[in-house]
């Protein structure tokens, strides 16, 4: 500007803001004489002048500070940070390492030791559900604890601080990240494979013992100075996986939190399920940005949306394209530089045509196949990733590329470049043809050996972790979602072996046995979150697994006993759970065939075993016939199993399971007998019961089944006296069931078992007493039986014979109120009976008890007076 | 504390010196001086803010500008040459500080760009101040008087009266400058902007 302009501008000004505010735009137009452009910039001067509240009002000191205030806030005690010298259990925290999403790393030393020795801590900073995280902790740290592998860092110890905070003490590694490490000393394609495949073993070590990273990424990946990379943190991410996050979470947000999107799998942004194919998808974007310098995808934005559309959906560049391309990127003083494809290849030993030329053809394919947005395409294993890759550094086809022939031959001229230059073409295309196929069978020969190897581990440690660990929680208080995600987890496992399991039988039979055993753990346990008969179908589905795997080894060596006797046990599982759940027809063809496999093997391998499962199948028919009505046969039955079992006790007198046998037989019996109106006869039984359930029990005070036994045959006599009309002996039976039935809720609340069992000792001694014409008595036990019933099927919907007792407490109590002139709360009962009824018939529409029981709930219904008939009808 | 190598004040002043004379290498050493004292401010800015009251600014830099040099020994015939160099050098100082700032809350591409780093949301505060700065420097090329009031008021933290001995002008002339200098400033920030009405 000019300075006379300049200067008139300042005189105006002033002179118009000495004006009253009212006079300036009138000031203005007489000083400016028709000079519009400075009157209008005078006028927009003072515009400005009154505006206040504007950055220039503050002090510049004070506006840095507070922009600083707010980083400290956001990394706050990051340099100044209060846990510096504090003490985490017995380590003390000298120096911070890292800040991350979940917390902050520090190096710690032990406090009471002279030694020294460096740990680095992990403290978790907050918002997790404490008691989750311990014992997921403490299910894991067995498994983490025994890591022995050159490329893990090991987890030492954890637990969590007086605060309330997670944390792990770790193997210290001192190292730089993977690919800082690898640009650092301009690492080529070879020196970053070698790298990469000693982290894929790393992996492959811990997924087969089933712990998944599920953060995979350069920075959890430490190279020492001796060129040893380490792989941090495994086994945090599954103890702090989002549901141990406490429940006022967001979730989504949570777990977003827990993870670098960039190095992220599609079903890991999706929140799915997470399995070893997301560690191996992870690690192919480690890889392509090693060998690259790129990230697989290019997002329109930085936003965490666009990232995470890009990874579901936008299928990545070829690496041997991506490199070529040049890329705006942050350096760490913050400023934009191009990350060009001449800087690229000099961090890795190369020029750009060179290292494009690297990439393009194997190493694109076998990085486009680790990272597939379905899990199922990718690597079947970081092994077989590695060995792709091994397969690359050999010259040898990969499985990434589709074994057409010309890829062979190609493969094929590139190894025997110099050879093949003299001869003559004829000559290389047969040859070709011949070395790729022998070549072939012999790599496919090796690769079998080592894969049956792989297979072998895989197929211990999932037994191990199914039979003994689930085995030894399955009896500890509040267990259940662990054993869920062992289970979980040991399944998709047992896909994966079945998939490739071929013939081999010593692997199909503990195949089957798994599937079996997780079949069983399904049908007991209830599960609400499934809905409707969710439970058991999958019960059902696993044990039919088991069966086909069985069936099939049964037949292919008829001669084999166990086999045989492997598939008996399957049957009569499988016949239970039908039972269980009410498909009588399957249930009774299952235990029939069961029979006639047993009776055809008896004329070549009898046996004190056969015997006794030939007793098992005929409780089981008689148990099946009794559900149908057909109350004869199944006292046959029943007698027929209780001769076979009386002889195999008297052979083996202290057989303890002989004695159970005989048991199991009085106790059908006597239920066949009571349900088919003969009370005296089934008294009688369940007396021989209750003789050997005293006696058991006396034998192992302990065993919470002999003291069901007590229950069972408590009551069962109970009922019967009751509706023989002898009561002399029912008021304490009925109080004996329910003394044992009440310690055993005391001791174990969660138990739905107990508390089923419990409501049906309440339910006995209301019917006991409503057959004395007690009915105000009554009434009080059916209450508790009903309410008792309701929790129970909140916890467990699908249990048909829970269903049943509280449909009989129901119509004991209706009966009850009936009596005592309560008609209106008679009906209600009575009505709520009938509908739960119902439904259990439709479910099972054989099932005579049930159709019986509902017959009475009818009958008692129609016997109420119609004190509130609705409508009168002249 | 024993550690810290905090040069003495003797040594401040003469790095400040030498950096009032041109000499650029002072700064890298006055730089992480300044950050330490800043960061205090920071701190207790904080802990003030969240008891409900704030400091006044010119107080806050006098701090700075006391717990730097001991007042006492500068042997400077001239106070006011002194906070001119004071003034300057925060100017350098905070406007670096801006500069890194707003690079960085912009974001990259890469893994540079954690998730964390993503979300935050921030006041552009530090961008404004970058604004500031630029109008500034063209304020410089009309009326360089006005500059240095601004740059010894709003940077410097100076008062009217320490401003007027600092220039040699008077209180009055000194409010005059601000006056017109701030809605100059600020009509040249928004117009300055691709994106001003």
């Amino acid at each position: 500007m000019q300075p006379e302009r300049w200067r008139r501008l300042e005189q105006l000004y002033h002179a118009a803001m000495e004006q009253p505010e009212d006079q300036r735009a009138a000031f203005l137009e007489s000083s400016c004489a028709g000079d519009l452009a400075l009157r209008n910039e005078v006028a927009s001067l003072i515009a400005y002048s009154q505006q206040d509240g504007r950055i220039i009002d503050k002090a510049a000191v004070e506006i840095v500070a507070a922009a600083m205030a707010e980083d400290l806030c956001a990394e706050d005690g990051f340099k100044t940070d209060k846990m510096i010298g504090a003490r985490v259990a017995q380590y003390r925290l000298i120096e911070k390492l890292g800040a991350g999403g979940m917390g902050d790393v520090y190096r710690a030393v032990r406090a009471d030791d002279q030694y020294e020795k460096q740990v680095a801590i992990k403290l978790v900073r907050q918002g997790l559900n404490i008691d989750f995280v311990y014992a997921r902790f403490r299910n894991e740290r067995q498994i983490l604890a025994g890591f022995e592998h050159e490329n893990i860092a090991r987890l030492l110890d954890g637990g969590t601080t007086d605060e309330g905070h997670p944390y792990f003490v770790m193997e210290l590694v001192e190292g730089k990240p993977l690919d800082e490490y690898c640009d650092e000393r301009r690492l080529g394609v070879t020196a970053r494979l070698e790298l990469f495949q000693s982290v894929c073993s790393a992996v492959q070590y811990a997924h087969q013992r089933l712990v998944v990273h599920r953060d995979i990424k350069p920075g959890n990946i430490l190279v020492t100075s001796d060129g040893v990379p380490k792989l941090l943190d495994f086994g945090i991410a599954t103890i702090l996986s989002p549901e141990t996050y406490s429940p006022e979470a967001d979730p989504t947000v949570t777990a977003l939190r827990m993870m670098t999107p960039q190095f992220a799998s599609p079903e890991q942004l999706r929140g799915e399920v997470i399995t070893t194919a997301s560690d191996v998808y992870s690690m192919g974007v480690v890889l392509y940005q090693l060998l690259t310098g790129h990230l697989p995808y290019r997002p329109d934005t930085n936003s965490t949306y666009d990232l995470a559309h890009a990874i579901c959906e936008v299928e990545p560049d070829k690496p041997s394209t991506a490199v070529g391309r040049p890329t705006p990127v942050m350096d760490p003083s913050g400023e934009y530089v191009q990350l060009t494809p001449e800087w690229i290849s000099t961090c890795r030993n190369a020029n750009p045509e060179k290292l494009r030329r690297t990439l393009s053809g194997d190493l694109d394919q076998i990085l486009l196949k680790a990272l597939r947005k379905e899990p199922q395409r990718r690597y079947a294993s970081a092994q077989d990733f590695a060995d792709d890759l091994q397969s690359y550094t050999l010259g040898l086809p990969v499985s990434a590329r589709r074994g057409t022939f010309s890829y062979r031959s190609g493969k094929f001229i590139q190894r025997n470049k110099l050879s093949l230059a003299a001869a003559a073409v004829f000559a290389l295309v047969v040859l070709a043809g011949v070395v790729a196929i022998v070549r072939e069978a012999r790599i496919a020969r090796m690769q079998q050996a080592r894969a049956e190897q792989r297979f072998e581990s895989l197929r211990k440690l999932t037994n191990s972790l199914l039979f003994e660990f689930h085995d030894s929680i399955e009896t500890l208080p509040g267990s259940t979602a662990t054993r869920e995600l062992v289970v979980r987890r040991a399944l998709e496992y047992l896909d994966q072996i079945a998939a490739e399991a071929h013939n081999d039988p010593a692997t199909l039979r503990d195949l089957a046995a798994a599937y079996e055993r997780i079949g069983r753990i399904r049908a007991e346990e209830g599960h609400p979150h499934l809905g409707g008969t969710g439970s058991f179908q999958q019960a059902n589905e696993l044990y039919d697994k088991a069966l086909v795997i069985r069936q099939k080894l049964a037949a292919v060596a008829p001669g084999d006993v166990s086999l045989q006797f492997d598939l008996l046990g399957t049957m009569l599982n499988l016949a239970r759970i039908y039972e269980q759940f009410g498909d009588l027809d399957r249930a009774l063809d299952l235990q029939q065939r069961r029979l006639q496999i047993e009776e055809r093997l008896q004329a070549s391998h009898d046996s004190r075993e056969l015997r006794y499962t030939i007793a098992a199948s005929l409780i089981g028919i008689g148990e099946v016939k009794l559900w149908l009505g057909d109350y004869d046969s199944a006292l046959d039955y029943e007698q027929r199993a209780l001769v076979m079992n009386q002889a195999l006790l008297d052979a083996n007198p202290t057989s303890l399971q002989m004695l159970r046998g005989v048991w199991r037989s009085h106790g059908w019996a006597a239920m066949v007998l009571r349900l088919s109106g003969r009370y005296a006869e089934g008294a009688a039984e369940s007396r021989k019961a209750l003789a050997i359930s005293e006696q058991l029990a006396a034998r192992d005070p302990n065993n919470s089944d002999f003291q069901r036994f007590l229950i069972a045959d408590n009551q069962s006599l109970c009922e019967c006296l009751a509706y023989d009309g002898s009561f002399s002996e029912v008021p304490s039976l009925c109080r004996k069931a329910l003394a044992i039935n009440e310690d055993m809720v005391r001791s174990d609340k969660n138990n739905v078992q107990a508390s089923a069992d419990f409501a049906n000792s309440n339910m006995t001694m209301g019917l006991a007493l409503y057959l004395m014409h007690l009915p105000r008595e009554a009434l009080a036990f059916e209450r508790r039986a009903d309410s008792i019933y309701q929790a129970v099927a909140v916890r467990d919907p699908d249990s048909l014979s829970n269903g049943v007792d509280h449909s009989v407490s129901l119509i004991y109590a209706g009966r009850s109120e009936a009596d005592l002139h309560q008609p209106e709360a008679a009906r209600r009962d009575l009505r709520q009976a009938q509908k739960i009824l119902e439904q259990l018939v439709t479910v099972s529409p054989k099932h005579r008890y049930f159709l019986n029981t509902l017959e009475e709930a009818r009958a008692a219904i129609k016997a109420l007076p119609y004190d509130t008939a609705p409508v009168a009808v002249h | 504390m024993a550690f810290d190598p905090i040069p003495s004040s003797h040594n401040i002043t003469e790095l400040l010196r030498a950096w009032g004379q041109g000499d650029q290498s002072a700064l890298e050493h006055l730089t992480p001086l300044v950050y330490k004292e800043l960061h205090r401010l920071a701190r207790r800015q904080m802990s003030r803010e969240n008891e409900g009251h704030t400091l006044q600014a010119t107080a806050l830099i006098h701090e700075v500008y006391l717990r730097l040099v001991e007042f006492q020994s500068v042997s400077w015939q001239d106070r006011a040459h002194f906070f001119a160099v004071c003034a300057r050098l925060m100017r350098r100082i905070l406007i670096d500080f801006a500069r890194s700032h707003t690079s960085l809350k912009r974001g990259g591409s890469g893994r540079k760009l954690t998730l964390e780093e993503g979300l935050i949301v921030s006041s552009d505060v530090p961008a404004e101040l970058m604004d500031l700065e630029r109008a500034l420097t063209k304020l410089a090329q009309d009326d360089p008087r006005k500059s240095n009031v601004v740059e010894l008021r709003f940077f410097g933290g100076l008062t009217v009266k320490e401003t007027a001995e600092v220039l040699q002008i008077s209180a009055d002339t000194v409010m005059r400058d601000w006056s017109m200098a701030r809605a100059w400033l600020l009509r040249e920030m928004d117009e300055g902007r691709p994106h001003a009405t």
